[in-house]
């Protein structure tokens, strides 16, 4: 998420040769944490689970055609609603498509809207952050203020306002709205963990040392307080695989030609009273899965970044 | 402590103010965008100018300022605000004023939320507590897997799954035998009937209790392990203090404190699952008009209805702030 470390310190580390010492110095601490963390990852049974899970999702998005060779549209209506059998083992849907097919490339539609917000949240909330907790004063209280109106919405209801309002469909309004509402929460997680971090004896080392604003935070705060924030988003991942289908749910999601998990859902649950609670259940299943692997992942980071549980 | 109230009091209208400014701007800026929403009201049918004007007029919508983009409408948020103030919050399309609509939907709503407060509450802590006094023992790891499960499940699965997995079979099961009492079919209704309103609410409410449950069960457990830790935990220990009293009345009661203010925040979810369980399982609460207010595109009565819940949110938040104060007088604000 710190895509532009270098930039201005790469000028200043050649021209004074008392950086060489610092950022080195900095980045071998950044790089035990991160290495520590990922020693305990790899040996971490539910983090092991956890990605392959979303291992397994990211495939299905990116190469459906690893896992299935049916075609999510290509329906047929003389096997409307058929039972699950060796060919389809998930059976076909009311229209008579192939249901395991549509599981797969259902994969899509919410995975992507999931990795638009995170990343969307990502890029606002660390840059507001940031801002708010390095530099304090008026633009703290401005961006503090933000927040706590946007917090005054609870998330779903602002989302179902503020998609009924818009009357637009598609994956892009729905990542607008997610992330228009869920920046607050990576804002307030960064601004804290830059405010802490902004007093530790490196950086007051660093100014002293002449450093500039820009490389201050991007080589000696941003490493140490990102920590928090890529818990939140990897968790974020999870919520928002589950909240774009709620929004379906609640008709003011994705639409019917798209294949997604919400969708699929939406029209499964018609047809459960009349003997087929798969068509609920499998699309059910494969939403439950993905958001409960991102939330592991999530939780296991925050026990391996954390140092005090060590 | 009296300055921390006044300073919460102060904070809250700002606060107020910008959550009703930014729906109402947002309201604006969709009937900018799209258009008349009094257009939905004719379906498919073109309604003649002077109809639609008289219509416009009736819903406050043919204030020039909606037809540029962007202007944030001022002159009506002071309107609207008024109005609010005064009990005022509109009337849907067929006339039915919003204020009526939620009159008659709330009592509902409350005793869902009510059972599903209880059910945070009492299943939520006492799991929590039994998992925080045997740290990393079995009962430590069912609450953390069930957890963690139930936060995987978003309300609208949790509450369809439970439907077709135990209200229907069991529903089907209980038709046309006469060995179990009438209250146990009342009990899994598929929906809710108004003849036993609160039988027919337990199912639903376990559902939307469920949700924030997990939250209340991990931060009980965190927050009393880190208690029992503490330098005034050990002294009770030493002093000879059972270890009943030690845990419930030393540790327990400053556990808690962190469980009250996540139960101010668990309203927002609650409202908002509300909406979700509402739809599934039949109950025509405020949730449940609002999800037949999308459908029908009554955008004013969206507003309105979100507004309400808005102003519960932050209501209920203001008190548990002030709650705050009184458990935990360490409390300082700056």
């Amino acid at each position: 998420m710190s895509e532009s470390p270098t930039g201005g310190g790469a000028a200043a580390k050649s021209t004074d040769p008392a950086f060489a010492a610092v950022p080195a110095g900095t980045s071998e601490r950044a790089r035990s944490l991160w290495s520590d963390a990922w020693r305990d990852l790899r040996r971490d049974p539910v983090f092991i689970i956890a990605s392959l899970i979303v291992l397994a999702v990211v495939s299905m998005v990116l190469f459906p055609s690893l896992w299935t060779s049916g075609d999510p549209r290509d329906c047929d209506l003389s096997r409307a609603r058929q039972k699950p059998s060796w060919d389809a083992p998930f059976g076909f849907s009311n229209l008579g498509c192939d249901y395991y097919a549509q599981a797969i490339y259902g994969a899509g539609p919410s995975i992507q809207v999931a990795v638009f917000a995170t990343v969307g949240i990502a890029v606002i909330g660390t840059l507001l952050g940031v801002l708010s907790g390095f530099y304090g004063g008026l633009v703290d209280t401005v961006i503090s203020r933000v927040v706590d109106v946007v917090a005054g919405l609870p998330f779903l209801l602002g989302a179902v306002v503020l998609l009924a309002l818009m009357q637009s469909r598609s994956v892009w309004a729905i990542v607008f709205v997610l992330i228009a509402l869920a920046w607050i929460s990576l804002t307030r997680v960064i601004r804290g963990s830059v405010l802490s971090t902004k007093n530790m004896d490196y950086v007051a080392a660093a100014r002293s040392l002449g450093a500039s604003d820009r490389r201050i935070i991007f080589r000696h705060i941003l490493p140490n307080a990102m920590a928090p924030g890529v818990v939140v988003l990897t968790i974020a991942l999870g919520l928002f695989v589950s909240l774009e289908a709620t929004l379906t749910f609640l008709g003011v999601g994705l639409r019917a030609p798209t294949v997604s998990w919400g969708v699929m859902i939406v029209q499964g649950q018609s047809h459960v009273l009349s003997g087929y609670p798969h068509l609920l259940l499998v699309p059910c299943l494969f939403l439950v899965t993905t958001v409960l692997g991102f939330i592991l992942m999530g939780d296991a980071l925050r026990d391996a970044l954390d140092p005090k549980l060590r | 402590m009296g300055r921390y109230i006044i300073r919460r009091l102060l904070q809250f209208i700002p606060t107020l103010a910008g959550a009703l400014f930014l729906l109402h701007y947002l309201a604006s800026l969709a009937v900018q965008l799209n258009g008349n929403p009094a257009r939905a009201m004719f379906g498919d049918r073109r309604p003649s100018e002077a109809m639609l004007a008289a219509v416009s007029k009736l819903y406050n919508l043919d204030d020039p300022c909606l037809e540029q983009v962007g202007n944030p409408c001022l002159g009506q948020f002071v309107n609207r605000v008024t109005n609010l103030a005064q009990g005022d919050m509109g009337s849907n399309f067929r006339g039915r004023p919003v204020t009526e609509i939620i009159a008659d939907s709330l009592p509902l709503s409350m005793r869902l939320a009510v059972i599903a407060l209880t059910v945070q509450i009492l299943i939520g802590i006492t799991a929590g507590i039994f998992a925080g006094l045997r740290n990393k023992g079995v009962i430590d790891y069912t609450v953390k897997i069930s957890t963690v499960l139930i936060i995987a499940f978003p309300v609208f699965v949790l509450g369809k799954v439970v439907q077709t997995t135990v209200n229907v079979p069991v529903t089907n099961a209980l038709r046309g035998s006469d060995v179990a009492p009438d209250w146990v079919a009342v009990f899994f209704s598929v929906s809710y009937s108004p003849n036993s309103p609160w039988l027919s609410l337990m199912v639903p409410g376990i559902v939307l209790g469920a949700l924030g449950l997990a939250t209340t069960a991990r931060l009980t457990r965190t927050s009393l392990i880190e208690n029992l830790h503490a330098d005034y935990v050990r002294t009770a220990t030493a002093k000879g203090m059972p270890r009943r009293r030690v845990i419930g009345v030393h540790a327990l009661r400053n556990s808690l404190i962190p469980v009250v203010t996540d139960l101010g925040l668990a309203v927002g979810v609650l409202l908002s699952g509300a909406v979700v369980t509402e739809a599934i399982f039949n109950i025509p609460g405020v949730g449940f008009q609002l999800i037949n207010a999308i459908r029908l595109g009554e955008s004013p009565v969206i507003v309105s209805l979100v507004t309400f819940f808005v102003l519960i949110y932050l209501v209920v938040n203001l008190l548990v702030d002030l709650l705050y104060a009184v458990l935990d007088p360490r409390i300082r604000y700056e």
